[in-house]
């Protein structure tokens, strides 16, 4: 069972894997920069006026950049009131809907995210912030990260995997 | 289009996907998209919508990572689990012994994991058994270990809390002081039902002697640097059963304290924001289990073990960080794009001028809020019912806490309590779930919700009284303002 779409698959896993070790670094650089900052402030040595700017972008790119990962390991909080209701044949096919629905939704998201890419890169707006990224970078990350979902959602419909929350679930544990 | 119209589309739309099974953050982007094309400007305003994206994630929203990966620190190198063993022999006279291990050491572990299925799941498993095999019965067994959630709601550093104040925008720091009185308050109601009662009736949780021949031992204490003995001492004395009852405490628990006491302090006393005392909180979190770690192997104390952990247990707690604070903010951009087009569309405007109209007091309107939480809570998650009620509740000038002049802070506290509440209440409350799903034994449903009415009962008692009486909440941070 090596067929290039198992190919594809692994490849996209490790992919979705990657960003979210990425993401994972940045929060460890995160809690350590701050107490640093604070500690540079309190001692007037100067400021990293960079940082907060930074952890905004760092939040709004994690957050896209690991979205495809935790669809993969089942961490989407959901309600799964219809789906434990339902005998087992009839939850698949559910199962298939929602992961088709999932794919739409994200392909408009993509569709729309790519659109006002090319526009804000046609107008070459910046934000107004103290570290600025163009806007077209930022708006292309969501539209790369809606493509992912798409194709992750793509994948587990191949695989009609059971997305159930169960009390071993991560869904449950991600919860509060 | 008319309010209600638009009302009932945009939530109809989240709660049509949303009970299909498609994932929370999803359903709130399908109400984005209907919602931007119908009021706000149509393709056009769908072509801007992503940038609304990126705007809604702002610097405010990162002590919720920092709060989740102290947690996960504690939890993944096992100091959370020491914290426990250490309070389980301090209070080994104590009737209902297990069942007030299980609300202190409950209380810590989700409190530090910021997840009270998590913390069902593992006390249940961990404790759940023990319990059973010494005679508890299950009444005063399975209540406890599901109820524990409800402090750690409250008692800082709560990551509910945190997620509560920022989306509102509102301060964390008072309502993470807030919390206290009222979470301590319920501790104190827990421990008073559970001591009771097995005072009342001691075959609910029977007596039994633990093994504490240790208490006999030497206490004996050793230096050593790469597997060298550089000093030894030990003590024999008459004191030694106290001292050895107590040493854990000194170990394992006082560490954990001064993590609280550098996060909440710094914000009492305004040294840091509530992002960098997450911050500081996370490296206390980390120097708390090296200092662990020096038991080990590095100091020797009988019977204290130490924690044994390495570099994976932290990425581990990276990791698991990651996949929590990703779903969390994922939620949060999509509702509060969700929560503007609800506000264009006049939906919020116009639900709040018929409220309005009805001649309703505040304390009818709070009522009212407590009920629609308690009900969405019987089949939703916690955050996925925070971000559904808020636009209506706190978000902006047209929200029941601005119109009604509500006091926002005891506001957020009686949301908590009642979100808490809404995972234990049947029939579809989470934890009783959780709970039956994990219970060693064959119990019905009905025996869990039994197990957990006494305490849903305090839950409400202390909401009753948090309603009748908000200084118990706003008097702390009032007087930090």
């Amino acid at each position: 069972m090596n067929t290039p779409l198992d190919k594809f698959e692994s490849g996209f896993n490790r992919l979705t894997a990657g960003f979210a070790a990425l993401v994972a670094i940045s929060i460890g650089l995160i809690a350590i920069l701050i107490p640093i900052n604070l500690f540079i402030l309190k001692t007037q040595i100067g400021s990293m006026w960079w940082l907060n700017g930074s952890i905004e972008y760092a939040l709004y790119f994690g957050v896209f950049a690991g979205a495809p990962w935790v669809l993969q390991q089942g961490a989407h909080v959901r309600v799964d009131v219809l789906t434990s209701a339902l005998p087992e044949n009839a939850s698949k096919i559910l199962d298939i809907i929602i992961n088709l629905l999932g794919a739409v939704l994200c392909i408009v998201l993509f569709v729309y995210g790519t659109r006002a890419g090319i526009s804000e890169y046609i107008d070459k707006t910046m934000p107004d912030k103290d570290l600025r990224v163009a806007n077209w970078i930022v708006v292309s990350f969501f539209a790369f990260s809606f493509a992912m979902l798409t194709t992750e959602f793509l994948l587990r419909m191949r695989k009609n995997r059971v997305l159930r929350i169960g009390s071993e679930d991560h869904a449950s544990e991600a919860g509060f | 289009m008319e309010w209600y119209l638009a009302l009932i589309l945009m939530l109809g739309t989240v709660c049509l996907i949303m009970f299909l099974g498609i994932p929370v953050a999803f359903a709130f982007f399908a109400a984005n998209i209907v919602g931007t094309f119908l009021f706000i400007n149509g393709d056009i305003g769908l072509v801007f919508m992503p940038m609304e994206f990126n705007n809604a994630i702002s610097f405010g929203l990162a002590p919720i990572a920092l709060f989740l990966l102290m947690g996960e620190i504690l939890l993944h190198t096992g100091v959370a689990f020491k914290a426990i063993g250490a309070i389980d022999r301090m209070i080994s006279r104590l009737p209902g012994r297990l069942s007030v291990v299980s609300i202190v050491g409950g209380t810590v572990f989700s409190s530090l994991s910021g997840s009270t299925i998590a913390n069902t799941a593992i006390l249940g498993s961990v404790l759940l058994p023990d319990m059973i095999e010494r005679g508890y019965k299950p009444s005063i067994a399975m209540g406890p270990i599901m109820a524990v959630g409800g402090i750690a709601m409250l008692i800082p550093p709560s990551a509910l809390a945190v997620l509560l104040a920022s989306i509102a925008e509102q301060s964390v720091a008072q309502l993470l002081i807030a919390g206290i009185i009222p979470g301590i308050l319920m501790a104190v109601l827990f421990f008073a039902y559970v001591i009771g009662r097995c005072m009342m009736d001691p075959t609910l949780a029977p007596s039994y002697t633990p093994d504490e021949s240790y208490l006999e031992e030497p206490v004996s204490i050793s230096f050593n640097i790469g597997g060298k003995t550089l000093l030894t001492a030990s003590y024999q004395g008459k004191h030694r059963r106290i001292v050895n009852r107590i040493l854990p405490f000194f170990v394992y628990i006082l560490p954990l304290f001064i993590i609280f006491i550098v996060v909440v302090g710094s914000i009492f006393f305004k040294i840091a924001a509530p992002t960098e005392a997450a911050a500081l909180g996370c490296v206390s979190a980390l120097g708390a289990c090296y200092f662990f770690k020096l038991f080990k192997n590095i100091i020797k104390i009988t019977g204290i073990d130490g924690a044994d952990f390495g570099w994976r247990a932290i990425w581990k707690s990276l990791m698991e960080t990651t996949k929590i604070n990703v779903m969390i903010l994922f939620i949060i951009t999509g509702s509060l794009v969700f929560s503007q087009a609800l506000s264009n569309s006049g939906a919020t405007d116009g639900l709040l001028q018929a409220v309005s109209a009805m001649n309703l007091d505040k304390l009818t309107i709070v009522i009212i809020m407590v009920m629609v939480l308690l009900f969405l809570g019987a089949f939703m998650d916690q955050v996925s019912m925070l971000l559904l009620t808020l636009p209506f509740f706190l978000m902006g000038s047209q929200s029941f806490q601005v119109v009604f002049n509500i006091d926002v802070i005891w506001l957020m506290v009686l949301m908590l309590i009642t979100m808490e509440i809404s995972l234990l209440t049947p029939p579809f409350g989470l934890l009783l779930y959780v709970m039956k799903g994990i219970a060693p034994f064959d119990v019905s449903i009905i025996e869990v919700v039994k197990s957990a009415l006494p305490f849903i009962a305090i839950e409400v008692a202390v909401l009753a009284l948090l309603i009748a009486v908000p200084e118990v909440a706003i008097w702390l941070p009032k007087m930090v303002q």
